[in-house]
């Protein structure tokens, strides 16, 4: 059968004048707007090689002037750095995992309405989207917990998510109920279930989640300030927020303390933005590397009928 | 014979399908308890003058006094109606603007040469990690008086003789905020439709091709009810956010004279809560957002099952 | 099915398992004194050991001024180690969540070793004490043990902060920035204030005299037209503004008071308070100074004198802008990045042109010192190291070594006892970045400074040992050394080798000397903090509006309609308020309780 589609196919491969107009306007819009969204991250880049004077006047705009690594050469300067990517990549990884079969596992449960006050459960669970206590509560219950210089702070609570619960439930319920009777039928269990049929069937939702996961947990850098204070659970954006905040809070401080002021030299002091930039790239060029690795799980379509046969 | 033998087995567990079911979900519900809930005891913080270190029994009571600041007075009710506008309008442009990630994803689904699908793919997300701040640098390089790439374009094109700072101009401010939260988001928040679009059933399409459906029929009557389900989830998580829209693209982009029309909840609150410090005051504006935003839940839910016989919780 | 279940039930409950007893069985936790050892108890038993130096210490230095976190590197930190062994990790609050770290501090019940108050901390103090964190330095005698450097030489300082904070009875900390005597200005070569502008173009106009400031305009559009672009080729502007530094008023606006002799304390209550006489001024008096400021803004703009920019641009690209010679005034003595080697030694600079109705504001030296106070936490490990460690950072040996590096390095006694810059200090003076030796302790000079304390002795106080200021730039020796052509033309032409010695000369000083307050701090309530705020967003827009107003009927009804929204929202209360506060201290002035 699979033949013959590929036969029909390509026999209806011949473009029309509209197929035509269509695909060079729709190449077209997606090229600007993806030239509207390069450019600035380039502009940013440029700016993090150029001389740090000229780029505090604005004078990078569309090429690098004085081509440098210094700030680069900075960055990897910082106590510590190595050990906190180290952990930033242990806990996206680990925290991702987790959360990525949480709501897959949830989400899987949810649809289930014969679950014990299904309803109520879930609504349970989604509510907390929308709640937020502040800080010091917070801080006061992780601190209750034990979780406060402690690594799992950095994955308990993130294993959860409703929003991605949601995302994969409404994704589940796509899914024609009839794959997954025939499985009950030949005896499998919901676990069984889940792990062999449901989530080979979703991995496009899963990959998607899992990019939102794994961007959160690697930016994630409040966790670390409120709750850790031992230098060996610093994650690498911790470390880089830090840095940043270093060089503008000498600029803050300036404005706080008008002695000092009248006797410091301000020359010597370098603008906070050229530090920003680059903490910007450190941050997103990892990012972009693994993202093609998701990819894959979702420009492929699932062939539903490949699964049954 | 199968049903047989899952009836059989259901009762050697001894467990009833629909505790079984509850008993899988359980460790994530208490995950959820420990750490959803469990701060929530802060709340009473709202109805006391909380000084951070001292124990609740020495703090003052002073019952609603923080839910009745934000109207106290009726240059400040005149303040918060301004604040809600701003916030309203921004919220509704935003929710207008939802259908352009499902058109993203859609037409982007339609473009075939592989290499070009990805790499748009994945570029378009760069804004998206780019922090409010940065964009607030590039967007100052653009259109500063000074050097500005645009000032110096339009002189050099003769358009202007004096410079403009259009970074100063409250002008048509709500639809530039716009512009640049769509130019953020756009190609991110379409990654979970290229998702939902993956998960549809190839065959369908495979059957409408053999049919002899055109491209937008295609589309019209397999992709777009394929996403749709997403669509209407996302757009009431959406709605119950109504009043939060956030503040850092606000905050970046404020300054003296475009405040007036910037200025969102999110913002106001953060402005005038920033002297005290005052943590009372930001968990009573915070119980307030999540009652809100609960009741827009539960209501668009509603409104939901009526319109589209369909709930989402 | 059933493993599944049984599987992930079972991953679960380990990790919360894990989650709840990690903690204890963790040694990491050794830098960190044990949480549930009570104030009282540690105390006692650390002083009846008396001064003991066999371990090394790691103090938690919580600072709420450091612009620096973690272990203090450099110079610095040999000179701890080698004379303490010590070292100091600061978690300092400017870089690591600001307000809300110092909320999570206080509620978890320990705020470290050393505690380092920042600016408008009154409240904070209080609260702190209010909730047991601080330690009493009168516990076990440790001040009259330990402390004999604060008993002896700022005895005043531990009297006001008893008065401000321990009901007369106990001391938690000493200010910052503590002199021996209150005797002259605070300010080292340059007061805060100038006016500083562009001195080459200003002396080829020939130097017009001015008597008010509003005479600077014609002037200022003279030097613009004579110097329309600056190095990169980008137009000057007299004023070139940020607003991000704002907070209930416009930042550059106020300055106009500062200049007049008043100030707002930098409270943001909107109050001008005068530095040396009793009188005050509220921000929205009609024809007030704030008013004036602003229509001095207003007529320059009108004049194309204030950078269109100025709104939207932040602090750092006005820094840049000046850098290059883009601004050709300010207020300010510290706005003059474009005083570098390169201009200077063309005779191109910014310097101090007063105008004749001027009274600068200045900070009077200080022998309670200042709000910034160092303490030392309730459950310090061991609060008999802290305080022998603060009583030599407070002696005149420590204060040279804090500001200057260690003796030997930078500097050395020279004739007369006289302190005199090495080869190497003469290197660090002009860079401070330069590479000290590693038998210094290697690394920046820069880095190595002392990062726990925003200021421990005034820097511009005079040392009972060399009889010189601290300040190594106000040392003859250096004076006579530093100098470049811009200034040698600016001294001639004023009679005068520093902007300081001008005012002090020609007595335009209006000096603020800080308050005793019997009845302690005033804490404002939340309300009226809000209030406050509320307020203050609106002055700050109307403020920058009414600057760029297009005509000066605008101008004045955008005056009356922020003067309006403001009393609404309830400004008389904040002004009874504050002013209540002022007379409380002209009163503590009167009575002569202010030195």
């Amino acid at each position: 059968m699979a033949e013959k589609i590929k036969v029909n196919l390509r026999k209806r491969n011949k473009l029309t004048a509209g197929d035509i107009a269509f695909n060079t306007v729709n190449y077209l819009i997606f090229g600007l707007f993806t030239l509207a969204c390069v450019f600035p991250f380039y502009y940013l880049f440029i700016n993090t090689i150029s001389d740090n004077q000229v780029s505090a006047l604005g004078d990078v705009m569309f090429w690098p002037v004085g081509v440098h690594l210094n700030n680069y050469v900075e960055v990897m300067k910082i106590r510590g750095i190595g050990r906190a990517a180290l952990l930033s990549v242990g806990r996206t990884i680990l925290g991702t995992g987790l959360m990525v079969f949480a709501s897959a596992a949830c989400g899987y449960l949810f649809t289930k309405e014969k679950m014990w006050m299904r309803k109520f459960w879930y609504r349970f669970v989604v509510v907390t989207m929308y709640f937020n206590a502040g800080i010091i509560p917070w801080y006061i219950t992780m601190n209750a917990l034990k979780l406060t210089n402690n690594f799992l702070a950095y994955i308990l609570p993130a294993i959860v998510s409703p929003y991605n619960i949601i995302l994969v439930k409404t994704f589940v319920e796509s899914v024609p109920a009839s794959l997954e009777e025939s499985a009950q039928l030949d005896g499998a269990g919901y676990g069984t279930i889940l792990v062999r049929i449901m989530i080979p069937l979703i991995k496009p939702i899963l990959a998607t989640i899992a990019i939102f996961g794994a961007v959160s947990q690697w930016n994630a850098f409040t966790d670390t300030l409120f709750l850790m204070s031992d230098a060996k659970y610093f994650t690498l954006q911790f470390l880089l927020y830090r840095y940043l905040n270093e060089a503008a809070s000498l600029a803050a401080l300036l404005k706080s303390d008008p002695t000092l002021m009248a006797n410091m030299d301000l020359s010597k002091i370098q603008t906070p933005e050229s530090v920003r930039m680059t903490v910007s790239m450190v941050v997103v060029l990892p990012i972009l590397f693994v993202y093609p690795f998701f990819q894959r799980y979702f420009v492929k379509g699932i062939m539903i009928g490949a699964v049954k046969g | 014979m199968n049903t047989t033998t899952v009836v059989r087995k259901a009762t050697r567990h001894g467990l009833p399908d629909k505790y079984k079911l509850f008993l899988m979900a359980l460790p994530f519900i208490l995950l959820v308890l420990v750490f959803s809930y469990g701060p929530l005891f802060g709340w009473a913080y709202a109805f006391f003058d909380y000084r951070p270190g001292i124990p609740l029994d020495a703090q003052s009571f002073v019952g609603l006094k923080w839910f009745q600041t934000l109207i106290s007075s009726p240059v400040q009710r005149q303040e918060v109606i301004r604040v809600m506008t701003n916030t309203i309008v921004m919220s509704l442009l935003n929710i207008a603007c939802s259908v352009l990630p499902v058109a993203f994803a859609v037409f982007l689904s339609e473009i075939k040469v592989g290499w070009y699908k990805k790499t748009v793919q994945i570029l378009t997300t760069l804004p998206n990690f780019i922090s409010w701040v940065l964009v607030y640098s590039f967007a100052y390089a653009l259109f500063n008086t000074n050097n500005g790439f645009i000032n110096m374009l339009m002189k050099s094109l003769g358009v202007l003789e004096r410079p403009i700072n259009f970074l100063a101009s409250p002008d048509h401010i709500w639809l530039k905020m716009c512009l640049w939260h769509i130019w953020k988001t756009l190609g991110w928040s379409s990654i979970m439709y290229l998702a939902a679009i993956a998960g549809i059933d190839q065959e369908l399409y495979e059957a409408a091709r053999i049919d002899g459906a055109g491209r937008f029929q295609v589309i019209w009557h397999i992709t777009i009810p394929g996403i749709m389900e997403t669509y209407f989830v996302l757009l009431l998580l959406s709605i119950a956010n109504f009043i939060s829209n956030g503040m850092e693209q606000y905050f970046v982009f404020q300054n003296p004279m475009n405040r007036n029309k910037i200025e969102v909840l999110d913002l106001y609150v953060y402005n005038i809560g920033l002297g005290g410090g005052s943590f009372s005051y930001a968990t009573a504006v915070s119980i307030l957002k999540s009652i809100v935003s609960l009741t827009l839940l539960f209501v668009a839910n509603g409104l939901s099952k009526v319109i589209r016989g369909n709930t989402i919780l | 099915m059933k493993k599944t279940i049984a599987l992930t039930l079972a991953l679960l409950l380990a990790l919360l398992l894990i989650g709840c007893t990690a903690k204890p069985q963790t040694p990491a936790t050794t830098d960190t004194p044990p949480k549930d050892d009570a104030p009282t108890a540690t105390a006692p038993a650390a002083a009846d050991e008396g001064l003991n130096m066999d371990e090394l210490y790691t103090v938690q230095v919580f600072s709420m001024t450091s612009n620096y976190a973690g272990i203090q590197p450099g110079w610095f930190a040999k000179i701890l180690k080698d004379k303490f062994n010590m070292e100091h990790n600061i978690i300092a609050t400017n870089l690591e969540g600001g307000d809300s770290k110092l909320a999570t501090m206080m509620a978890s019940g320990d705020l470290g070793d050393l505690v380092v108050f920042g600016d408008n901390s009154v409240d904070t103090i209080k609260n702190a004490i209010d909730a047991g964190l601080l330690l009493d330095w009168n516990d076990n005698d440790l001040l009259q043990t330990y402390g004999q450097t604060f008993l002896q030489e700022f005895p005043e300082a531990l009297e006001y902060n008893k008065a401000m904070f321990g009901n007369g009875e106990k001391v938690y900390g000493i200010g910052y920035n503590v002199s021996y005597d209150s005797k002259g200005p605070n300010e080292g070569t340059d007061m805060i204030w100038g006016p500083y502008i562009r001195w080459d173009l200003y002396e080829a106009l020939g130097c017009p005299e001015f008597t008010t400031l509003e005479e600077f305009l014609p002037v200022l559009k003279q030097m613009q037209e004579m110097c329309p672009t600056s190095d990169t080729g980008k137009p000057t502007y007299a004023f070139s503004m940020w607003s991000d530094w704002d907070n209930t008023h416009m930042m550059f606006a106020k300055q106009y008071g500062a200049m007049h002799g008043y100030n707002d304390g930098d409270t943001g209550n909107l109050l001008f308070i005068n530095g040396a006489e009793p009188k005050y001024e509220s921000f929205l008096e009609e024809n007030g100074m704030y008013y004036r400021s602003l229509k001095l803004f207003y007529d320059a703009n009108q004049m194309g004198l204030v950078d269109p920019d100025s709104i939207s641009q932040k602090n750092a690209d006005v820094t840049a802008k000046i850098a290059d010679g883009q601004v050709l005034f300010s207020y300010f003595s510290w706005v003059t990045g474009y005083n570098t080697p390169t201009h200077t030694a063309e005779g191109k600079g910014m310097y101090m042109v007063p105008f004749k109705n001027e009274k600068v504001y200045s900070y009077a030296q200080s022998t309670y010192g200042g709000i910034r106070t160092t303490c030392i936490g309730a459950k310090a490990k061991d609060p008999v190291r802290l305080m022998d460690f603060l009583n030599w950072v407070y002696s005149d040996e420590g204060t040279m070594t804090y500001y200057n590096g260690p003796e030997g390095m930078a500097w050395n006694y020279g004739e007369e006892g006289k302190p005199e810059l090495t080869e190497l200090g003469v290197q660090i003076y002009n860079n401070s970045t330069t590479v000290i030796p590693d038998e210094w302790g290697g690394g920046e000079y820069e880095d190595g400074r002392p990062k726990f304390s925003p200021g421990t002795v005034t820097n511009t106080t005079v040392s009972k040992v060399t009889g010189e200021p601290f300040l190594n730039k106000l040392w003859t020796s250096v004076l006579d050394m530093d100098t470049n052509p811009a200034l040698e033309n600016w001294r001639e032409h004023m009679g005068v080798r520093t902007a300081k010695d001008y005012f002090v000369k020609n007595n335009l000083l209006s000096i603020y000397k800080v308050p005793f307050l019997p009845d302690g701090a005033r804490m404002m309530s939340q309300d009226l903090e809000q209030k406050k705020a509320t307020i203050g967003q609106i002055v700050q827009e109307y403020s920058w509006r009414m600057v760029f107003a297009s005509s000066e009927a605008e101008f004045d009804s955008l005056w009356s309609e922020m003067r309006d929204k403001a009393y609404g929202l309830g400004y008389q209360e904040l002004l009874d308020w504050t002013v209540e506060g002022a007379e409380a201290e002209f009163a503590a002035r009167e009575a002569g309780l202010n030195q």
